[in-house]
Parts: structure tokens; sequence; C-alpha cells
């Protein structure tokens, strides 16, 4: 974590530029925020200085002519405005509370859409894994990233209101002179000199207040890193939960590194050190000021230079003006160090698409005839050295099957992310009907394939959502593909379920991360759901990569005898460890160590002993030979 | 958040939802108020007992502030309006304002000193909930009422307001209030009782204004909570989780996605919208009540200082007084509502904490050091949550040394089974034991050293390779001969060669920085090394095959002669294929033992466990037929 943090120069034009594109985004995800923001800050900001105004107004008249009318006037005019002020402010803060809410959530949203843009490639960099969650670190532990100059938005604008409301209101204690001799002290205080004095006093304490916070900033920034740190590091391991932690006593290992880094870690003596001297510091400033304060304004009203009623003001006003300019610099500065997470933010969003964008449009035959062709291709996995592919050489045209065997590691889901163009080659072309793929329009490219990966996702949406991949669906196709995929009875159970709330099994949601009332379907089930999703999607490629690896015997034997029931007419590529599946296949191509060495029917591939598919079927087919013994 | 290991194939993990907002009105707490401080104070004795310290201190210190905040103004006009000499002004001022300067810093001193300890106070009781949580029997994790126990008692530390922790300087607040209560009041008193009266009920009336509010959000908590659950898991779930990033791609679902995700936002943000109409309303009656106040107490100075009974110092102090008593009524009512909410947490966390567990965690019977028999005498068990039993009244007995393969359709009970022989699940009804002697009669954590396994859901620590490998807690611990041996023979070596730090590399990118990332070969292979390395009397392998190649799965099976050869093993599959190399095979169907008997035996009976190895060989077996007639028209 620390090497990231290190700070890196950058002249203020890019501080600028950085917060600039914070302030876009930020414009995007609450639009207009700005504008409700500062009417909220300034109604706010406004509420004690009216309190204050009015106040002293009042002691000047007590302590003056004491008119009641006059009074009564003031007092109701401080209730009512006090009345009013809040009520506005109240309601501006809680549009605002409504504009700005789910901040968290519409950050996450952001880089989701973001991110659904990068080069695939990034997304399996464990950088960039890295990159994406410290981006959420960032944001929901230190609220830093674009929450923070949001935050600083609205502070500093009030800080700056209160800078300005000071100043109007304290001008007249400077200004305001008696008339008359005085002697000795209160002669200095009536004096221009004193005004001075108290002036370079105030500029002193900004300039302490400001050396305060930037200590602070400091020390709580150190305390964030080290934080950030330990929060990592915790919620790795209370990830690590299992009963494997029981059965190999893993569990006092996790406790052990809970003493050691998160019980009672030294950041936070540090910033209970730094919080008591900057805390004293500032108290001790403050006072010097505030004392000068009181014996200016107390001398001045002494001596009839204005009513006490001001004395009140005043000392309320100056001590805003020193908190509200030493703020002002602390967000400042605080802003400028919440660049650095900012950068995180954009490098991520930034990167690189190096990926071909194709323009051409994907012909929609009526006749259905695709043809793929690898052409030498070639490949080898971002940051490594070996080639993970070498000089492939494959055609296939529709309607027919194709099985990929081989060990693992041998290149199979390598050649599917290709044709899927999850990646493009390092070499070499495959071409859709003759023309190379990173011709055509991605989106339109991809609508070609049906694919169950081995490590496919779902949603934990609603099943019929999930199996149409769509906010919308239509709902006799889904079911009519879960019955095809072999869900046909789970389905009627489910609508017959007379716990749940939700009678259309459809509506109901899979697992329980999304909804409580959701399904826990079993591995196996799951696997038809993905299966069903591929043939509602209908392509006309069909791949499936181990379609049966969390299946049993005898589900297994049913989605082989409906295979080609489900991929008719359609191309289908199979990736399969149990060799019996690949019997259907009209042809086989074994991979081994990134290179296709063997390709015919499964009769010939078997019938040549020597070859890699021999050996491979050999060493499972004995198992189920009958005659073998133990 | 807390997983159920028998959850379908879910990818990556799900972080918990703050809930710290999940207030706990209207349910009764296990324990009661009084006894919960004491807990607490216990607590704070024994781990931060400064926070105990402060509190008392922090008393005196804030009664004086209040008191010098309260008088100054007023005193400072009072002389500025009497005193004939600036020197006596000052020397007032300089007074005051270095009496509350001194006040001041140590209360500066006192709430650093509470806000870090109580920040300390959160990892402790973090650290206790876990150690707890971790140290339970296994089978809690499956009863649906302890997950909730879980989920409120995690609410206790989930906040920055630490269950408990604030207790000391709350009581220290209601002392200090009271006491203020009485200076303020007897300030307002002078001038009339009647204002305290009528102070009172306006109180009230913010009171039951709130009281309505949050009631009122209380009613329709759970609704939003589970809005909140689906935004945050169509936001922050689905895109952190990058796994999904294939699937979404290959079916053009990110339109849709961000359909659902507006469509789910948008709901969030009408309940939203019904909260905040409430604040405002609620807000509404405070500041009315305020007008009220403040417009009544000024005409009412305003009539005194007329006639001269006030002057404009007191005018102030009055009038502060008042503002400063109702401010102090709402305060004393905020805190003991804290202080009310605070027991139920602590409440919360000890019941979690208090949980009792079956299995024995004293001193047990010595436990065997060779291989062991494994009994079930009458076994039933049913899942809290399942709707019907996983297995029904099922006996049978493993020999000390026996290996055992344990097939049967998905969802036929199976790896419950396991569970319930190394004690992660306790049976229902009927008794099992090892060695001849009830589970119950051993050590658990002695007997569970006898188990282990390659689970399906295994867990990696970000500690070293070695560490992992040994399952050792310090670099002391490994006995580092045995785990060269492990690591030759489950086929590590080449790799861990690579590695510059060797068995020394870190797992875990995410908290390591130079951690090395393992491909799921390497990870089985160290799983593997794992368990070599405890070498167990009793072996567990679950489907260890489901992912191999053919040549990997047939090397496993050779393997597996020799990892289990001084153990009784047990061999869970899906490929009958595995149950050549077992002594006997039970075949699970149901919620009964439908079979048992060796490979022959079960062939020759021709029923279920027949009809799946047939369904599984026919297709190898229809090759051979053909590859045998196309060797016969060759011969031809």
């Amino acid at each position: 974590m620390t090497d990231q943090q290190k700070p890196t120069k950058r002249n203020l034009t890019d501080e600028w530029k950085l917060i600039r594109r914070a302030f876009g985004i930020l414009n995007r995800l609450f639009p207009n925020f700005w504008i409700l923001e500062i009417a909220c800050t300034f109604w706010a900001t406004i509420f004690p200085y009216f309190g204050l105004c009015m106040s002293s107004l009042m002691v000047n008249e007590l302590a003056g002519t004491c008119d009641p009318n006059r009074l009564l006037a003031l007092a109701a005019i401080t209730v009512c405005g006090s009345f009013f002020i809040s009520l506005v402010s109240k309601s501006l803060q809680s549009k605002q509370a409504v504009n700005s809410s789910f901040m968290f959530q519409r950050h996450e949203a952001f880089l989701f859409a973001a991110q659904s843009k990068l080069q695939y490639e990034h997304l399996e960099n464990p950088e960039m894994v890295f990159a994406r969650f410290r981006n959420l670190e960032n944001m929901s532990t230190f609220n830093a990233g674009i929450s923070a100059v949001k935050a600083a938005f609205s502070r500093i604008i009030s800080n700056i209101l209160c800078v300005i409301f000071s100043v109007s209101l304290t001008v007249s204690m400077f200004t305001m002179t008696a008339h008359g001799e005085y002697s000795g002290i209160l002669g200095f205080m009536n004096s221009p000199a004193s005004a001075i004095i108290l002036l370079v006093l105030i500029v002193i304490n900004v300039r302490f207040s400001i050396m305060i916070s930037a200590g602070r900033t400091n020390a709580n920034n150190e305390a964030v890193i080290a934080a950030a740190e330990n929060n990592t590091r915790h919620r790795s391991a209370e990830r690590r939960w299992g009963s494997d932690m029981i059965t190999f006593n893993l569990n006092r290992i996790v406790l052990e590194e809970f003493r050691t880094h998160l019980l009672r870690p030294k950041w936070i003596s540090k910033l209970e050190k730094a919080a008591v001297r900057y805390n004293t510091l500032s108290l001790l400033l403050n006072t010097v000021l505030t004392i000068a304060v009181f014996l200016f304004t107390a001398a001045k009203a002494f001596i009839g230079v204005f009513g006490i009623g001001n004395f009140i003001l005043y000392q309320g006003t100056i001590d805003r003006f020193v908190t509200a300019i030493s703020d002002l610099t602390a967000e400042i500065g605080r802003l400028l160090h919440n660049n650095q997470y900012l950068v995180q933010l954009y490098d991520f969003i930034d990167l690189p698409n190096s990926m071909y964008k194709g323009t051409l449009a994907v012909e929609h035959r009526d006749d259905i005839d695709y043809e793929i062709e690898f052409r030498d291709v070639s490949f080898k996995y971002p940051r490594t050295d070996a080639w993970a592919l070498r000089h492939v050489n494959i055609k296939f045209k529709i309607g027919e099957t194709l099985a990929i065997v081989g060990e693992n590691g041998s290149g199979k889901t390598t050649f599917i992310k290709l044709l899927c163009r999850l990646y493009d080659p390092t070499e070499g072309k495959i071409l859709l009907n003759g023309i190379d793929i990173t011709r055509y329009r991605y989106h339109e490219y991809v609508e070609l394939f049906s694919v169950v990966f081995q490590d496919f996702t779902l949603f934990g949406f609603p099943l019929g959502e999930n199996v149409a991949a769509n906010f919308k669906y239509d709902e006799t196709k889904v079911r009519d593909c879960l019955v095809r995929a072999g869900l046909g009875d789970k389905l009627i159970s489910l609508d017959k379920d007379s716990a749940a709330e939700e009678k259309n099994a459809l509506r109901r949601a899979i697992g329980r991360n999304y909804d409580s009332d959701g399904i826990d379907f079993s591995g196996g089930e799951l696997q038809k759901i993905a299966l069903a999703r591929a043939l509602y999607k209908d392509a006309p490629f069909v791949i499936l990569d181990e379609p049966t690896a969390a299946l049993d015997p005898i589900a297994e034997a049913a989605v082989y005898e409906n295979i080609n029931a489900l991929t008719k007419d359609k191309t289908a590529v199979f990736i399969s460890h149990r060799l019996s599946s690949c019997r259907f296949c009209d042809e086989i191509a074994v991979f081994d160590h990134g290179c296709l060495v063997q390709s015919g029917s499964h009769d010939s591939l078997v019938s040549d002993e020597a070859g890699k598919y021999s050996r491979l079927w050999h060493a499972q087919a004995k198992y189920y030979d009958k005659n073998a013994s133990c | 958040m807390s997983r159920r290991t028998e959850l379908p194939k879910q990818k990556g993990t799900i972080m918990p939802i703050n809930n710290a907002e999940k207030k706990t009105l209207g349910r009764k707490p296990k324990y009661g108020m009084l006894s919960c401080v004491r807990y607490t104070y216990q607590l704070l004795w024994n781990t931060e007992r400064e926070l105990v310290f402060a509190g008392i201190f922090t008393v005196p210190v804030s009664l004086i502030l209040s008191a010098v905040t309260l008088y100054t103004p007023a005193a400072v006009l009072s002389v500025l309006e009497t005193s004939e000499r600036f020197s006596t002004i000052s020397m007032v001022i300089i007074g005051l304002l270095l009496v509350k300067l001194l006040f001041d810093l140590a209360q500066n001193l006192i709430s650093a000193k509470v806000e870090y300890a109580q920040h300390r106070m959160r990892n402790q009781m973090m650290y206790l909930w876990n150690s707890k949580r971790r140290d339970r029997d296994w089978n809690h994790e499956f009863d649906p009422e302890i997950q909730k126990i879980d989920e409120r008692s995690r609410n206790a530390f989930q906040s920055t307001n630490t269950a408990g922790a604030h207790f000391p300087m709350d009581f220290a607040d209601i002392v200090s209030s009271l006491l203020n209560f009485l200076l303020f009041g007897s300030v307002i008193s002078l001038l009339n009782p009647v204002i305290i009266l009528l102070l009172i009920i306006g109180c009230m009336l913010n009171y039951f204004a709130d009281r309505w509010k949050r009631r009122k959000n209380l009613s329709e908590k759970d609704q939003r909570n589970d809005l909140l659950k689906k935004l945050n898991y169509s936001t922050r779930d689905i895109s952190i989780h990058f796994e999904y990033a294939k699937d979404m791609r290959l079916y053009n679902m990110e339109k849709p996605l961000l359909d659902r995700l507006t469509h789910i936002f948008n709901l969030n943000l009408d309940e939203m919208k019904k909260v905040e109409r409430r604040n405002v309303l609620t807000a509404l009656v405070s500041f009315l009540v305020i007008l009220i106040r403040d417009g009544a107490s000024y005409t009412f100075l305003i009539y005194k200082a007329v006639n001269g009974e006030v002057d404009a110092s007191s005018f102030i102090l009055y009038f502060s007084a008042i503002t400063s008593m109702s401010a102090l009524m709402d305060r004393i009512l905020q805190i003991l509502n804290r202080i009310f909410d605070g027991a139920i947490q602590v409440s919360d966390f000890r019941e979690s904490m208090d949980l009792k567990d079956h299995l024995n965690h004293g001193k047990g019977i010595p436990v065997p050091r060779e291989p062991f028999s494994i009994e079930f005498k009458n076994v039933s068990y049913q899942y809290p949550q399942g709707e019907k039993k996983v297995l029904d009244n099922i006996s049978f007995k493993i020999a000390a040394g026996e290996k055992v393969a344990l097939v049967g359709l998905n969802g036929a009970g199976k790896t419950t089974l396991t569970m319930l022989m190394c004690g992660l699940l306790l049976p229902d009804e009927g008794e099992i034991l090892l060695d001849g002697h009830s589970l119950y009669e051993y050590n658990r954590d002695e007997m569970y050293a006898l188990f282990g396994s390659i689970p399906q859901k295994y867990n990696l620590l970000p500690v070293s390779i070695a560490q992992n490998i040994a399952s050792a807690m310090t670099v002391d611990e490994i006995d580092h001969d045995r785990l060269q041996y492990c690591i030759e023979v489950a086929g590590l070596s080449e790799k861990i060669k690579t590695l510059p730090n060797g068995a020394s590399t870190l797992l875990n990118r995410t908290v390591n920085k130079d951690a090395v990332e393992l491909s799921g070969g390497e990870t089985q292979k160290l799983l593997l090394a794992r368990l070599l390395y405890k070498d167990p009397p009793c072996i567990i392998l679950d489907e260890p095959t489901a992912a191999l190649d053919p040549i990997a799965e047939d090397k496993m099976y050779r393997n597996y002669n020799a990892i289990a050869q001084n153990a009784t093993s047990i061999f869970i599959s899906h490929r009958l294929a595995s149950t050549r190399f077992c002594d006997r095979i039970f075949l699970l169907d149901g919620t009964k033992f439908a079979e048992s008997g060796d490979h022959e035996e079960l062939m020759a009976a021709g029923k279920k466990y027949r009809e799946l190895f047939d369904i599984q060989s026919s297709y190898y077996r229809k090759a051979r037929l053909s590859e045998e007639n196309d060797r016969s028209t060759e011969t031809d």
C-alpha cells in the first residue's frame, strides 16, 4: 500500500485539472448539486451571524435608551428571522440530502459503467483487481476520492462565506474611534496603532492556525495510510471462513494476525498524541487572540466608541473569522492531498484500450452460414513469456460439433477466449467468413456466441432476468429454455412453493446476495441455468466449457443425450475432461502445450495409439472397463 | 459476512452491508439494562481502564466549563457597565479567560483520550467477537437463529459508535447535565420558576415529534434495508467482482444491468424522500417550539428590563440560561436513549459471546494415534433451515484403516455425512463413535486434529507458503524437513524453486504487495501438501478430481493410495472410477444408504450403483466396442 502513497510533484495547474475533472464527474452523478450546495451553505452560514447581530443590537438598545417598542420589534425580528432561516435551511438541506444520497453506490455504479468499457485483459490482471479494491477502500473507508471533493466544496463555500460575513461585520471595529483625549492604555487602545497591532495578532494567529491544521492533516494522513493497511488485512482475514479453518486449526493464525496488526495499532496512539498536541496549541493561540480582542473591544466600549452590544458581536465574529481562515487553508490542503486518490481513480478508469475497434456490421444471414477460421494464431497472455497458444490453424463451419480436449493448461480455454474476442491474438488472425474478426463491431460479433464458461457467473437477480440476460424477458421462452436445460421439475416445484410470497419462479432471485428471499440453487442447478441462458440467446455458435462438471452421472447423461437437440443447426464447441462426451462430436481437436496436436473424429484419433488423445482416453476409460480389476 | 459452506457456487465474497443505523428498538433484549452496564464496565476495566477514569474526571471539568461559559459574557458586560476603572475590567476579562483556558486544556486531554480509547475498545470487541466466533462449534454455522445473532451482535462494533464504549462518558454527561440543570434552573428560578415548567413542555413536544419519526422510520426499516441490500448488490457487488465481466461482455449485459440498477436506485430514492419529509416535519415542530420559547422569553425579559428589574448583562445571562436549559433537557433525553440503545447492543454482543457449545471443550479421553474405526448408529440429520432430513437413521461402521468411497447423486448428503463424522455437524438423533467412543467424549480440538481433508471450499491465509502448508502460526512451529518432504511429494517443488523467497514467499496480493498468485493447479498441490504435512489418521477427500484433466485425474487416483496409506479414508466423487481404489463403496440415495459393498459386489447386485456405473461407462465402452469393431473389420 505504502509505495502508492508517495507524494508526486504536480504543479498547481495539474492539481486544478484533477479537481475540475472530479467536479465534472460529480455533476454527472449528482446533477446540479453545486447550486443546491451553495444555497444550503449560504443559509446555514448566515444563521449564527444573524443571531449575533440581533443580540448585539438588542443589548445596545438595553444598555441605551431601552425603548420597549423598539426592543419588542428587535425581538420579533430575531425570533421570526431565526425561524425563517432555520426552516429554509432545513428544507434545502433535506432536498440536498436526497440529491446527494447514496454517494458510495453512485460511485460504484460509475466505476461499473467505466470498467465495462475497459479492455477485458485488465480485468484479469491482479494489479487491476488490486487497484479496483483500493478505489473502493478509498471511498468506503476514508471518504477519499471524488466524495472528498464534494464534501470539500461545501466546506470551502461555507468558510468563504464566513470570512466575508465576519470581515463586513468587524470593519467598524477598527475604523471607529472616540473623540477625546485618553491617557495610558485607553489612549493606546483608541489610537490606530492598537488596531494595527490587533490586525497583526490576527494575521499571526491565522498563520499559526494554518501551520497547526497542516500538521494535523499530516498526522491524519499518516494514520489513514496505516489504517488502510489494517483495514485490508482485517477484511481479508475476516473472509477466511470455512470448515478447513477448523480442521487445520487455521483460526489461530487469523487471530494472531488480528492481535499483531489490529488490536492496539500504533497509528491510534500516534493520532491521539497529535490530537492533544495540536488542540493544545490552538487553544493557547486562540486564548491569546480572544484576550486581545476582549480587551480591545472592552476598552472601546468603555470609552463609548460603540455600545456594549457590539462587544458581543465583535468577539463572536473574530472568533469565527480566525476559525474560518484556518479551516479554509486546511480544507485546501486536504483537497490537494486528496488528489492522489483522484489520480488512482483516473488511472483506473483511463486504462488504455488497445483492442482494435471494428466498424463492420455482422451479417445476419437467413441461411445462417458462418465459417470461423483460425489462421496461424499464436497468443501470449500479457505479462507472460510463455506461449499459451502456438501456430493454431483450425476451421469450422456452422452445423458442426467440435470438441476440444487436452490437459489442464494446454490452451483450451484460451482458445475460447480468443474466439470470443476477450483477447486479440498476438500473432495470426481469426477470420469470420474470411474477414478478420477484429474488423467487426464488438457488440455485434459477440451476438454470434452462446457461451457457458467453466467459471460462469449468474447474478443474484431474478431467475427470468438471468436466463434472458436482460431486464425484460419473454416468459414463455425463458420457461422453455429452462425446461430444455433440464430444470422443468424444479420450475414446477418452485411455482408451487407455498412458503414463498412470490409465486412465479422466474421472479425469484438466485441466491440470497441480492434478495434475502432468493433461492439457493445447487451447483448442478446453477450450471443448468447457465445452459438455459445460452439457449435463450439462440446464437449460431454454442460454446460449452465443462458443461457437466458439477452434474452427477444421471444428469450428465441427460445433458449429453440432449446435446444434439440443444444445438441443432448450430455450431457447438465443447471443452470437456470427460472424454466420453466428445464422442458425439464431428471433430475433436486435441491441444497440448498450446499447440493443436491432433484433430479428427473420435474413432480415427483413438486408433492412433501413439497420439495424445489415445493416452487421455485410456487414462480415463480403463476405470470403466468391466473386466478390469482394482 | 458469514457464509454457509453449503451455499451454491457464487462468485466472490460478499461484504457486510453496513447496518449501523439498524436501531434495535421494539425487541426485547436478552439481558437487562443494569446487567449490561455491569458487563460493559467489567470489560472496560479489563481492557480500557482509562475510559472509566475519564468518565469520572470529566464531570467537574465540564461543570466548571459550562459555568464559566455561562457567566463570562454577563460578567464582562456587568463590569463594563459598572466599573470605573479599565484595569479592573482587564483583570476580570483576563482572569475569566485564563480559567476557561485551564479547563479547556483539561477537557481537551480527556476527550482525546476518550476518542482513541473508544476506538481501541472497538477493536478489542471485534477481536473478542471474532475469537469467540472462530472458536465455537461449527454446527452453529447452519442455524438461522445463530446467523441472526451474529448479524445483530456484529452491530455492536460495526459503527464508530461502539456498543458500551460510550457508557462512561454518557453517565458523566447525565450527571453533569443534571448538575447543570440545577445551575441553570437556579438562575432561571430567580426570574420565574414557571419558565422551567414551560421549557419541560417544549422539550416533551420535541421528544414526541422525534419519537413519532423514529417509530415511522423503524416500521419501514426492513423494507429500506432490503432495498439497500439490493442497491448495494447492483452497484458494488457486481462491479467489484471482475469474475462477472466475461459473461457480462458475451451476453451484452451492460445496459440491462444499468437498467436494473436505475430501477432499484429510484425505489431507494423514494424511500429516502419519505424519510426526509419526516425529518423536515419534526424539524418544523422543534423550530416552532423554539419560536414560541424565544418569543416568550424575550417578551418577558424585555418587560422586566423596561421595568428596570434586569440590566443588559443579566438579560444576556437569563436568555442564555433559558436556551441552554432547553438544550440540556433535549440532551438528557438523547443520552438516555443512547444508553438504552447501547444496552441493547451490548446485550446482543453478550448473546453471541455466551453461545453454548455442545462438544467437549474440556479434558477428554486420549485420542487415537493410529487409524481408527468410525461408526454411525442410527444417525439422522436435518439442516435447521432444511425442509426434510438429509440423512435418516443411518448405521454403518468403517474399520480402522479402511478406504471408503462415498457416491451418490447431487444433494444426496455425501458432504453432510463426512461433516457429521468429524464433529463439524452434530446428529439430531443417533450416535457417532470414533474408535469406539462417542465423539462427545474427546476434547473437541484434539478430535478435530484427527481429520484432514482437501475441501471444495478451501482457505489460504495471507502468510507464507510454508506457514500455509504447516498450518503454523509462527515460523518456529514449522518442521522444515517435513515441509520439504511434503512439498516434494505434492509436486510443488518446481514452482517453489522459481520463487525468490522460496517457501517463505507470502500469499494473497490484496494484503501483501510482493505476494505470489498461485494457479488453480498449484493451489490444489498446496492443499495436498497441507494435508500431507498434517498426516492425520483419517482423511476426507471431497471431489478432488472435479477440475482435473484425465491424466491428472489418473495420477490423483494413483497418488491416493500413497496419501491414504496410513489412514482411514473417505473419498467422495461423482466419477465412479474412483471407487475402484476403495475397499468399500457406500451409495447414498435419498436419505438412506442404498447399497454398500465393494465394486464387484455392487455390480453383481445390479441395482442403482450398476445403473450409475453403466451410464457413466457406456460411452467409454461404446467406444471400445467400436474400436474393436474397427479392428475386427481390419482383420477381416
